[in-house]
């Protein structure tokens, strides 16, 4: 197993659903306060609660040598963990603009490529800095994420979630990532 | 950053990053995260071992630009192409939908209520599923060679050599669309009619191989449920025969199906399915997808699936039109 991601794993602590920086319904009307509110306290929330378990199960399989069950458990802590860090993304001037200029083109040239991509994908697309290690934006592509409001309309949902991205983080990101 | 979350994100991303990590250039892509199903309902700890190993082989390639997804698949089986065999011997099949054609409901879109809503009836069917048969023949098109396979064929076809690698993926997910929500809505019933009624409806051969399976029809359906229950992300439950003649629970990721023995681990004939893409039950039950499992039981077409049994048994396909 990879020594690197083991001593990670081993220092893993107990997460908690952190607030929303806005109002559920904030995003209206390109996303609705009852999307956001099933996202955030149902899906969202049960991510962090099946990580925890996953890390309590995965400290007693580390505990009894149980190597297949920590390998099993790896898994179920990678799609949850994603699943929060997906989520504590927050929603482009200086830096952040000349480097999407430089690798697209312009903002709307990624939003489009972006898109093509997104709607081919189930899971989530993510916008990073080399080989992924940095992920600076990411749109949940899952149906919960738009279903209620755009039914199968991807395309619509993916038109309309540019307007509310939060390019400031999306900045911030970028410039730790250096 | 903090040093905790850097750690985080180590831990999380490095299954699927390469080992060396190009820092020269301070490019950006655009990334799929790849989709994975660790659940496969078998308890074999080695395939998911398996499944495990090749998320870490996954490499992305190239300084910038948009990347394909990898799509964990779980490992090849080549088996016997028992389908093919009975049509072969002069059999009668079952009545198989054609590849070019929207089936229609075999029921009105209410007629589920209140277990399946109407409106969630009529986008499955007239957008998703009808969107899935479009793009197969938009890929079709472009493959020549495809021309006149059954959507049956086409299904067992995907995994090998027969499928042009330029849609090989479209064929993948939009022929096993197709077949799957053919099949699907064979597979349901009014709850009031007969066809749903387990007692009136199954056989004795089916009633047996349930409780040969399972002990009883309950705690079949609490082995299916939990089945249903770990499938991460989208994906289906399926019972079927096997090669053995024994009846197994088996799910598959996306539009996989057990038909597809190129990429599938549990590979067999299908007799019963459900959807369980969050599309097949978010308008009524959001995130509760235990609420959707409960309720669609009341609409499962027994008469259907003891006649997918009858003809499993016989090595032919079950119905999807």
């Amino acid at each position: 197993m990879d020594m690197e991601m083991e001593m990670a794993c081993r220092s893993l602590t107990t997460q908690s659903l952190p607030d929303l920086p806005y109002d559920y319904s904030a995003l209206e009307p390109v996303i609705s306060a009852e999307i956001m509110k099933l996202h955030h306290s149902k899906h969202h929330n049960t991510y962090i609660t099946t990580l925890n378990q996953s890390y309590e199960k995965y400290a007693d399989a580390e505990a009894k040598g149980d190597v297949a069950k920590m390998i099993e458990l790896q898994q179920a802590i990678r799609f949850n963990g994603g699943g929060m860090v997906m989520f504590d993304f927050e929603p482009p001037s200086g830096e952040l603009k000349s480097a999407i200029e430089q690798n697209f083109g312009s903002v709307e040239d990624l939003s489009k490529k972006f898109n093509a991509k997104a709607a081919t994908v189930q899971v989530l697309l993510l916008l990073t800095v080399d080989q992924g290690l940095v992920p600076l934006l990411g749109v949940d592509m899952w149906e919960h994420a738009y279903y209620l409001q755009y039914n199968n309309v991807k395309a619509d949902y993916l038109k309309e979630i540019w307007k509310v991205i939060n390019w400031k983080d999306v900045a911030s990101r970028y410039s730790k990532a250096q | 950053m903090h040093a905790a979350q850097i750690c985080k994100l180590r831990c999380l991303t490095a299954a699927a990053a390469p080992r060396t990590i190009l820092t020269s250039t301070k490019s950006l892509l655009c990334l799929p995260v790849p989709t994975a199903s660790f659940s496969s309902s078998t308890t074999d700890s080695k395939s998911r071992q398996q499944s495990y190993t090749r998320a870490s082989a996954t490499t992305l390639t190239g300084p910038l630009g948009v990347l394909a997804a990898s799509t964990l698949a779980a490992a090849a089986f080549m088996g016997s192409m028992s389908g093919m065999e009975a049509h072969a011997e002069g059999m009668q099949a079952s009545s198989a939908v054609p590849v070019d054609k929207l089936p229609p409901l075999p029921f009105a879109v209410d007629a589920l209520e209140p277990y399946i809503d109407k409106r969630t009836m009529e986008i499955h069917h007239d957008m998703h599923h009808k969107t899935y048969v479009t793009k197969l023949q938009a890929a079709i098109g472009q493959a020549p060679a495809l021309k006149g396979k059954s959507l049956e064929d086409l299904n067992k076809a995907v995994g090998t050599g027969d499928i042009p690698s330029d849609v090989k993926t479209a064929v993948r997910n939009n022929g096993g669309g197709h077949w799957n929500h053919s099949f699907f809505w064979k597979v349901l019933a009014p709850a009031e009619s007969k066809s749903a009624d387990y007692q009136a409806a199954a056989s004795d051969d089916l009633k047996k191989g349930i409780e040969d399976g399972w002990g009883s029809l309950d705690a079949f359906k609490a082995k299916f449920d939990e089945a249903a229950t770990a499938v991460f992300g989208s994906g289906w439950v399926w019972l079927g025969l096997d090669d053995a003649g024994k009846l197994v629970i088996s799910t598959t990721s996306n539009q996989d199906n057990p038909l597809m023995k190129g990429v599938v681990k549990d590979a067999h004939t299908p007799i019963l399915g459900l959807d369980v893409w969050e599309h097949a039950y978010y308008l009524k039950h959001q995130n509760k997808r235990p609420e959707y499992l409960k309720s669609w039981w009341h609409v499962a077409n027994w008469e259907q699936v003891t006649n997918n049994y009858k003809m499993a048994m016989a090595g032919k396909s079950p119905a999807t039109a």
